[in-house]
């Protein structure tokens, strides 16, 4: 009973996708129901697989052998453990609720069918990759989903925007995809498998080295290309600095397709990392790299979300800059975290999307010419503001990891949780504390202190969750601690970070206190020019759009010209 | 012939595990000629239902002429089916000395086209390794590799009508039934050789693509890309299995499909520029679908050999400079392909119509021809 209930988890929403792609024209206005109902019914089918494998362990699902392989292993099927579980029931629930909420987005538009088609058609692909029993099947989903997201993305294909914006999107995909297909030859190449299990096994007992130059001058470990260049993969679907680009500018596409896409399409590369987790542990270099491309993300995608001034574009960023947290916290070796993260995030990011549009309805009925404040004294902020912003940012992350550590006993202060807990609580609190700052909202005690209150609980909710969360998804004993010790960065680097974000912190606030209290203690007119390029820099997205695209237009002129010429 | 072990009338190679050795040897259950032929006659039918002009009675000689020869060279015994490639290579260089292509590019088309004629009859009356550089040079011909392609692109480039398809179609299977020929010379006797070709081959055909304006120049130079790529993987692949002809045929099919898409286009609004003609699925529906359906196939196209062909990689420890090559070139063709195809969509499919225009959807025969080229391409490049 439950391998057929699995198998319906996928298969509902293909099956939608094929009715509504083949009859929509004479479902009209019909279609969304077959979608919802489908797309309800898979939800439910995943909440039953996600308690029978909580109970009864992994469920296998092989079909056919697609190809007689000299191993057999290249099958289409099910594999579908915890992880892959959990990430179906927030595959169908988001896609649920994006369904339901395009029944009134979408009534009157041409392609309501066709739309309903595109959105079955994606959570099945999403479905089948977070439930593929090997590396192949996950690496044809991937490419399937690259280009449903295109088709998806140019759902309104008579707007021009739209249509580039998706080829953007789908060329930053491609060159994540191929570094991916390069990954699976090197891993067949050596271990022959691409099954999980049998590479993960292989892998860590055979250990192969290339050399990049010749006379052995630079070697390097089999392990740490593929999951290099399969990293370079997750990078693209989850828009990590330099593949970032694509992200930001999707905002042409339908808001339902936006929240599907900043809930569970920009997970894929969170989700990746976790079922190589294994593979990953057996390279330290990689972990390193994917921490240090995390923390980029983390603080461009951040910065860039500061200048925005529009909201979806500012969503954007904020994902990017989650997506970077999420990839940090992988290369951390906190692999479950990660996923706690995501499912968090995404949760929260689809809720703020579909809401994005009544906001912007909101405002759109303001007053035609609102009042200007620009004539009005600026208000200075109270001392509730300095005093919430130095508990907030600085004191609380402390107070939190010594508590956290001792009375709940998650070990922070071992391995480096505590570098992921303090660089998230004191990056997204110090955004947080700009925000207000700007808007000089923190005027008042009882408000200080109700965020202060607030940001404590869910500081130790989510650290007391995540512990769980983690036991949940590597119930093995010391696999979850196995990914940290692999990931373990050099003590003095560990205590580096520290000391760096701790001084940041302070300077910041320095900067902040004598630029309000109009001292000129480091507000000199080079820290203002100084301002003032970074803020170029910054809204101008630290130029990488404009990089690619002039070497895109350099190669095709020159692509032009040589199909003239020769 | 001596130790050629297959000839035309040949059966494909299925590698299977021997119980014994533990190792991959063949066993040959399935007759790859008729799988070609068979892809010939479906190309020619298309062709004929895609006709609708008045005029098209030559066109249709022309179909018939170069669909017989071509089967003639697939389904007759050696050293017949030599002199039927002979003359489909003959009436190829007839046709090119009749079209409007420039002298240079005509020059050069018809001295290859002689030599491609000259390496037949090489490869039918001299000793085994003659006959096997003979027929690698005519494999890169028919399967078309930079700088043999000449042929190939001047013949598609300036054909009439429906024709470009069915040549298409009828260079890849002459190339895959020559390609039968070669996987032993291929993989132990120049495999980096072969790759290097590919890999500027596949560079080259790219960039061409990226500075087309034209739309037939463009889906030929595409197809020497994917002909790269399957190249390419031949080196690597060492074992020659059922996945050469699979991935060779999805090409055929579905590039014979783009060009009679584009051919149907051509007859309803005269031959067009890329850009000039947008918004065309806002209009014709019909057309839309197809060639967002065809389009998906392309650029998935890839994925292809990957799914058939991964399993016959050698995992051991050697032809890496190979395996590295290979990379590169799929790199290329992935990534120029990502860019043209969707841009060829975007200047036909997508964006606003004209509204000066008359329109008029695909006909049923039309949609009938297209739904047949893309089922074959369905079946060759994911069940089979």
């Amino acid at each position: 009973m439950t391998m057929f209930v699995a198998i319906l988890v996928p298969l509902l929403p293909l099956v939608s996708g094929i009715i509504l792609g083949v009859f929509g024209k004479h479902l009209r206005e019909t279609s969304s129901k077959v979608g919802v109902l489908a797309l309800a019914l898979a939800f439910i089918c995943s909440l039953w697989v996600l308690y029978a494998v909580s109970v009864g362990g992994p469920i296998r699902i092989m079909l056919p052998p697609f190809h007689s392989g000299p191993d057999g292993w290249f099958q289409f099927g099910l594999f579908i453990d915890r992880l892959s579980a959990v990430m179906m029931v927030l595959i169908t629930s988001v896609s649920t609720v994006i369904h339901v909420y395009s029944i009134r987005y979408l009534q009157g538009d041409p392609g309501y069918a066709r739309f309903y088609s595109l959105l079955g058609l994606m959570t099945f692909v999403i479905l089948s990759l977070v439930s593929s029993p090997n590396l192949l099947m996950l690496f044809v989903f991937w490419q399937l989903l690259s280009w449903i997201l295109y088709l998806i993305l140019a759902f309104n294909y008579a707007h021009v925007p739209a249509y580039q914006n998706a080829f953007k999107t789908l060329m930053v995909h491609r060159i994540g995809d191929v570094t991916f297909l390069c990954g699976i030859f090197m891993a067949y190449k050596y271990f022959g498998t691409l099954g999980f299990n049998e590479l993960f096994e292989r892998a860590s007992q055979q250990s192969y080295v290339i050399s990049l130059l010749p006379g052995n001058l630079l070697d390097i470990s089999v392990v740490t290309v593929i999951t290099l260049l399969i990293f370079i993969g997750a990078m693209a679907k989850s828009a990590q600095f330099p593949l970032h680009v694509w992200l930001p500018d999707t905002m042409d596409s339908p808001t339902p397709v936006s929240a599907l896409m900043h809930a569970g399409i920009i997970n894929a590369g969170g989700f990746l990392l976790n079922r190589l987790a294994p593979l990953y542990a057996l390279s330290p270099n990689t972990l390193h790299i994917v921490f240090v491309i995390g923390a980029l993300t983390v603080v461009f995608g951040a910065s860039m979300m500061l200048v925005q001034n529009d909201i979806k574009k500012t969503l954007g960023y904020s994902t990017m800059g989650q997506m970077g947290y999420m990839i940090m916290e992988c290369g951390l070796g906190a692999f479950a975290l990660a996923i706690f993260h995501l499912i968090a995030h995404g949760l929260f990011k689809a809720s703020l999307f579909l809401s994005a549009g009544n906001v912007i309805h909101t405002a759109r009925h303001e007053p035609k010419f609102p009042e200007s404040s620009g004539h009005k004294p600026t208000k200075l902020p109270a001392q509730a503001t300095w005093v919430t912003g130095m508990i907030v940012t600085l004191i609380m992350p402390l107070i939190i990891l010594m508590v956290a550590h001792d009375l709940l006993e998650v070990p922070l202060k071992d391995a480096h949780g505590a570098v992921i807990f303090l660089f998230f609580s004191w990056v997204t609190a110090s955004q947080a504390i700009f925000s207000l700052y700007r808007l000089h909202a923190v005027a008042s005690w009882k408000v200080a202190s109700a965020m202060i209150a607030a940001l404590f609980l869910i500081g130790f909710t989510y650290l007391w969750a995540g512990e769980v969360f983690t036991h949940f998804l590597y119930p093995g004993p010391g696999v979850a601690d196995a990914f940290f010790v692999a990931a373990a960065l050099n003590p003095i680097v560990f205590d580096a970070l520290i000391l760096i974000s701790t001084f940041l912190i302070f300077l910041a606030w320095i900067y902040a206190y004598t630029d309000a209290k109009g001292q000129k203690l480091l507000n000199t007119e080079w820290s203002q020019a100084i301002q003032q390029k970074v803020y170029v820099i910054l809204i101008n997205r630290l130029y990488v759009d404009l990089l690619y695209m002039r070497w895109g237009n350099a190669l095709f002129q020159w692509a032009q010209k040589f199909g003239n010429r020769y | 012939m001596g130790e050629r072990t297959l000839s035309m009338g040949s059966k494909i190679w299925e590698p299977v595990l021997s119980a014994a050795s533990g190792e991959i040897e063949t066993i040959m259950p399935i007759e790859v000629t008729t799988i070609l032929a068979f892809a010939i006659i479906l190309s020619a039918f298309c062709a004929i239902l895609g006709q609708r002009s008045k005029l098209s009675s030559p066109i249709l000689v022309q179909i018939l002429i170069v669909s017989g020869l071509g089967l003639g060279t697939l389904l007759t015994p050696l050293p017949i089916n030599r002199y039927f490639l002979v003359g489909v290579l003959g009436f190829a260089a007839y046709l090119l000395f009749q079209s409007h292509c420039r002298a240079t590019t005509k020059t050069m088309s018809l001295a290859q086209i002689a030599l491609a004629i000259l390496l037949v009859l090489v490869s039918s009356f001299s000793d085994h390794s003659l006959a096997m550089f003979a027929g690698l040079g005519l494999g890169f011909t028919l399967l078309p590799l930079f700088p043999f392609h000449l042929p190939f692109v001047s013949l598609v480039s300036s054909a009439h009508g429906a024709m470009s398809g069915l040549w298409v179609t009828v260079f890849l299977s002459l190339g895959l039934a020559e390609l039968t020929e070669l996987p032993t010379f291929l993989s132990e006797g120049m495999p980096s050789a072969v790759s290097w070709l590919a890999l500027g081959s596949a560079l080259y055909a790219s960039l061409k693509c990226l500075g087309q304006t034209q739309i037939r120049p463009l889906l030929t130079y595409a197809t020497i890309a994917q002909a790269s790529m399957l190249w390419g993987l031949t080196t690597v692949f060492s074992i020659f299995s059922e996945w050469v002809i699979s991935f060779g045929l999805t090409i055929a099919f579905v590039m014979t499909a783009l060009l009679f898409t584009y051919h149907c286009i051509q007859q309803r609004f005269g031959s067009h520029a890329l850009g000039t003609l947008p918004g065309l699925a806002l209009v014709m529906p019909r057309l839309g679908v197809c060639l967002i359906i065809l389009i998906s196939f392309a650029v998935l196209l890839p994925l292809v050999p990957v799914l058939s062909g991964l399993p016959a990689l050698p995992t051991a420890n050697n032809q890496d400079v190979c395996l590295v090559i290979l990379c590169f070139i799929i790199f290329v063709v992935w990534i120029f392909e990502s860019w043209y195809f969707p841009h060829l969509m975007h200047q036909t499919a997508f964006g606003k119509a004209r509204p000066d225009i008359p329109y008029s959807d695909l006909t049923a025969g039309e949609i009938s021809g297209l739904t047949l080229l893309i089922a074959a391409a369905s079946y060759h490049g994911l069940f089979y």
